[in-house]
Parts: C-alpha cells; sequence; structure tokens
C-alpha cells in the first residue's frame, strides 16, 4: 500500500488543500491588520489617513471573503452541499445571536459588543457546521 | 444508498485516491459514497457508471423493489 503522500489528488483536493492555506493565511493577515489598524488610528494626524488605516482590515477581509466563496466554488459536490449548508448554518446562529443581544443591548444596557466580531463569529460556527457533517478541508 | 463501489474499486486495484482522480471529485467524497453516507448527483453516478461499465443500478441500490412489468 503507499504512503499517503504518494497518493494522487484529484483536482477538488488540490484546490481544497491551496484554499485551504490561503484561508488561514488572510485569517492571520486579518487579525494583524485589525490590531495595525487600531495602531494606525490614533498615531494618525488627518481624518484621511485614520480612513485608510482602517481601510486595510477591511480591504483583507474583503479578499478573504472573495476566497472563500471562490473555495465553495472549487469544491465537488458533496463538498460544495456541506459548506452551503454550514454557510446557512453560521448564519442562521450569527443573525439570531446578534438580535438577540442587540435587544438586551438596547433595551437593558448589556455590554455593547462591536459588530466587527461578527465575522470571527461567523467563522466558528461555520467552521463547528463543517466538521459536524464530517468534511474537513485538507 | 447501498452500493458496490468499493468492490469495484479494489478489483481494479484503485486506492480511494486514485479513484477520486478518475471521477475528479475529492477523496472525501469517494470515502462518502463506500461509505453510504452520500447519494451522487446524476451526473455523477452516470460518470461512475461509464467509469466502471456498468449501468447506474447495477452499482447502486436504493431498496425499492421493482414492480412487476405488465404484459400488454
Amino acid at each position: 500500500m503507499r504512503p499517503e503522500s504518494d497518493e494522487p489528488l484529484s483536482g477538488p483536493d488540490i484546490a481544497a488543500r491551496r484554499y485551504a492555506w490561503a484561508q488561514s493565511a488572510l485569517a492571520i493577515l486579518f487579525a494583524a491588520s485589525v490590531i495595525a489598524a487600531a495602531y494606525l488610528v490614533r498615531g494618525a494626524d488627518t481624518d484621511l489617513m485614520r480612513w485608510m488605516a482602517v481601510a486595510l482590515p477591511a480591504a483583507v477581509f474583503l479578499v478573504w471573503t472573495w476566497v472563500a466563496v471562490r473555495s465553495i466554488r472549487a469544491a465537488d459536490e458533496m463538498v460544495q452541499a456541506a459548506l452551503v449548508r454550514a454557510v446557512a448554518i453560521a448564519g442562521t446562529l450569527v443573525t439570531v445571536a446578534a438580535t438577540i443581544w442587540g435587544l438586551f443591548e438596547t433595551l437593558l444596557a448589556a455590554p455593547r459588543l462591536p459588530i466587527f466580531l461578527l465575522a470571527p463569529a461567523f467563522a466558528v460556527f461555520f467552521g463547528i457546521a463543517v466538521r459536524a457533517q464530517g468534511v474537513r478541508a485538507r | 444508498m447501498k452500493n458496490i463501489l468499493r468492490e469495484l474499486r479494489i478489483e481494479r486495484d484503485w486506492t480511494q485516491a486514485d479513484l477520486a482522480v478518475h471521477l475528479g471529485v475529492s477523496r472525501q467524497t469517494i470515502n462518502a459514497l463506500e461509505a453510504g453516507r452520500y447519494d451522487p448527483s446524476l451526473p455523477l453516478a452516470f460518470k461512475i457508471a461509464r467509469l466502471f461499465g456498468r449501468r447506474i443500478e447495477e452499482i447502486f441500490d436504493d431498496g425499492v423493489e421493482e414492480p412487476p412489468k405488465r404484459r400488454r
């Protein structure tokens, strides 16, 4: 029997591996750019510089989203169906949680949570939903 | 849905990765198909049938008995 590393990779497997690396790198880059933006905004002299500082993580996030959509499109039919189900599950959970928290925040003065945390929350729910279906990124 | 995909693959001495390459799907899809955890789409079922030179119903069994054919 051949060792796993010598086995041939199909097109969808090669794409999944490539996109998993790209998305991991973009997630790290997004976190780093949010921290960098926080420092840059504090030190910026003009509004334009502040806007540009915040545009940096926003741009990284747009690229990350685009890569995530491309990865779903590149998957085969079974993995694609599992990923689309995971998007639906994560989207529903994040919407429900955000709405309930928003009610408490508005009506009962619960601690304010920054909206940009919805993306990492979505990523966590998405990851759990993908794993729960027995699918994995290579 | 039950199927004989694993038997057909082993007959040809292919690994799941080999079959995945032949069908252009991921190895985890082959694994799910063989375990009966995933039912393929019609285009994929046709592709599998053509690859092994069999009819779809010879490979996949939905467990439903065919009604006896009526005589004219």
